[in-house]
């Protein structure tokens, strides 16, 4: 039995986008187990609950992160409107699924960069990001803002995007697309990303769906599980399916996402051609919110559960957020049992950690 | 189209047999939240199977509050169970991976642990007609027209004050005496 020692990893580490502390048992250059500790961003939003009335939430709520900021708005929005029984107009819907899907692809694109950049592959890193700014542009172009969308509302959607914009923003997802496919050849091909990636921390079937892993996470070790298969939205209306790969290590998680931006950029050009006109918003919203529901959304990082409570006051008695990070620190903590110290700040990436939601 | 979303009342002795019950359906484990009611703390349990969501409501007191942990059947929950124990102070037994209060740092102990505030008292306002309005006015002077603007800084001048007057003075003193400078 060789040395035992503890490193501690972060909060501040540079492959960390966000501070998360883990205490790295060690055993010679092998990790033995691995403790978190979280708490550097917490930030207590679900408090907020009890100062800011049902209506203000959902900008508090979209605030939770700044990546995937668009579907907490969403997943709160869709948590009101079932508990006060609030019909959202069609068109409205269609919008929420179009920025959702941009919301995703960017997302993505954002990790692919960062996970690049773990592995010391800093030019893929900054080419990853270019190509992610044509999607950011598109973004604020819509809904106003680059990163907090501040379009979607109890009801509806804020702002509306004409039909003219929208046929030119197909065309631009073609050239974007054309771009990503150099990106993808290289994750997919390359022999150093393959060196780096290939056969490290795997988790199989079981493990994942035991331990309670969430999106890409649970799809990359072959569970096709993904909360857009609820239908929420007008998910039932539109032809995709879960994406799905079955090696379990950090290069199945690489493509599951990769493969899931080709997915999106297909969704966005399905929304685009089927959204039917009409209002964007609901006329009046009466009354304040009594009884509780649970809404479940699909983020770029996996299920997310939105809990809300209301007693017939006008500020919620308890909103709680069930982020996809949350769920998938068991199984980090399970894969970096018995990995190398060079490889552990990349199976953490490759959960596409986002602390600012897990923490809340 | 959504999902319905029905709880279950579920006692607190029983939750770890429900959890084995339904980890050898085969069922993950989605969430558990923690409430504070006045009088006592509500967690709600969820699982999934197949995009089937089941849901659990154990209350257990505010005073003494002590959960049996599940985390013999799902290692998934340690996460969840140290979370509520670090925001609410509720104390979780038998769990397999405890971090004893240092898994969610604080600067506040247990942030969530106070009872809510109590309801507003909702204030009873009459409404007057606007022609009742004056004739039943308790104002001895009209309100004065225009803003009312109030100087803002340290000093207010207070009438009959000299100490006014020679601040009102003194920035033609302070050019006087740089141009002489």
């Amino acid at each position: 039995m060789g040395k035992r020692t503890v490193i501690p990893f972060g909060p501040q580490h540079p492959v960390l986008p966000e501070p998360i502390h883990l205490d790295l048992v060690m055993e010679d250059e092998r990790v033995v187990e691995a403790l978190p500790t979280i708490g550097f961003v917490h930030r207590g939003l679900e408090k907020l609950c009890e100062k800011h009335d049902y209506i203000q939430m959902i900008y508090v709520a979209e605030r939770i992160c700044g990546i995937c900021s668009f579907i907490h708005g969403l997943g709160y929005a869709q948590a009101i409107e079932e508990i006060m029984q609030i019909e959202v107009p069609e068109r409205a819907k269609w919008l929420r699924t179009f920025w959702a899907e941009l919301s995703r692809i960017h997302s993505h694109m954002l990790w692919a960069g960062l996970l690049a950049d773990a592995f010391g592959f800093e030019s893929l890193f900054m080419h990853s990001w270019r190509v992610r700014e044509a999607i950011v542009d598109i973004i604020d172009e819509t809904a106003g803002g680059r990163v907090i969308f501040g379009s979607c509302k109890v009801g509806g959607v804020r702002r509306d995007v004409e039909d003219k914009k929208l046929g030119e923003i197909r065309s631009k997802i073609s050239e974007i697309e054309k771009q990503f496919d150099e990106l993808y050849r290289v994750f997919d091909n390359d022999t150093t990303v393959h060196k780096r990636m290939d056969g490290v921390g795997v988790m199989t079937k079981e493990e994942a769906y035991s331990l309670g892993a969430v999106g890409p996470t649970l799809r990359a070790s072959g569970v096709a599980s993904d909360a857009r298969l609820l239908n929420y939205g007008v998910y039932s209306e539109l032809e995709w399916e879960p994406i799905v790969e079955t090696a379990g290590d950090c290069q199945a998680r690489c493509i599951v996402r990769l493969r899931e931006i080709y997915q999106s950029f297909d969704l966005l050009r399905q929304v685009i051609d089927k959204i039917p006109a009409g209002p964007i918003e609901v006329d009046r919203i009466k009354g304040n919110p009594d009884g509780s529901y649970m809404s479940r959304l699909e983020q770029p990082r996996g299920e997310v559960c939105y809990y809300l409570k209301g007693n017939g006051g006008k500020n919620l008695e308890r909103f709680r957020v069930r982020t996809p990070t949350f769920a998938n620190i068991p199984p980090l903590v399970h894969m970096l049992k018995g990995v190398e110290l060079a490889d552990v700040p990349l199976i953490i990436l490759t959960i596409d950690p986002c602390i600012s939601c897990a923490e809340r | 189209m959504s999902e319905v979303f029905e709880v279950t009342e579920l006692e607190a002795s029983k939750l770890a047999e429900t959890a084995k019950q339904h980890r050898g359906e085969g069922y993950r484990l989605v969430q558990v939240c923690a409430n504070r009611l006045p009088e006592s703390f509500e967690i709600l349990y969820s699982f999934d199977r197949k995009e089937q969501l089941v849901n659990y409501r154990v209350e257990v007191p505010a005073e003494g509050a002590t959960l049996p942990s599940i985390s013999e059947s799902y290692l998934a929950a340690f996460a969840y169970e140290n979370e509520i124990k670090d925001l609410f102070g509720i104390e979780v037994t038998g769990l397999v991976l405890d971090f004893g209060g240092n898994f969610l740092k604080t600067k506040v102990k247990t942030p969530f642990a106070d009872a809510p505030p109590p309801p507003k008292k909702k204030i009873a306002v009459k409404k007057v007609a606007a022609t009742e309005d004056a004739e039943n006015s308790d104002a001895k002077e009209p309100a004065p027209k225009g803003p009312i603007c109030e100087p803002a800084g340290p000093y207010v001048p207070q009438p009959g004050d000299d100490k006014a007057e020679e601040s009102e003075n003194k920035p033609a003193d302070n050019t006087e005496e740089k141009k002489e400078s």
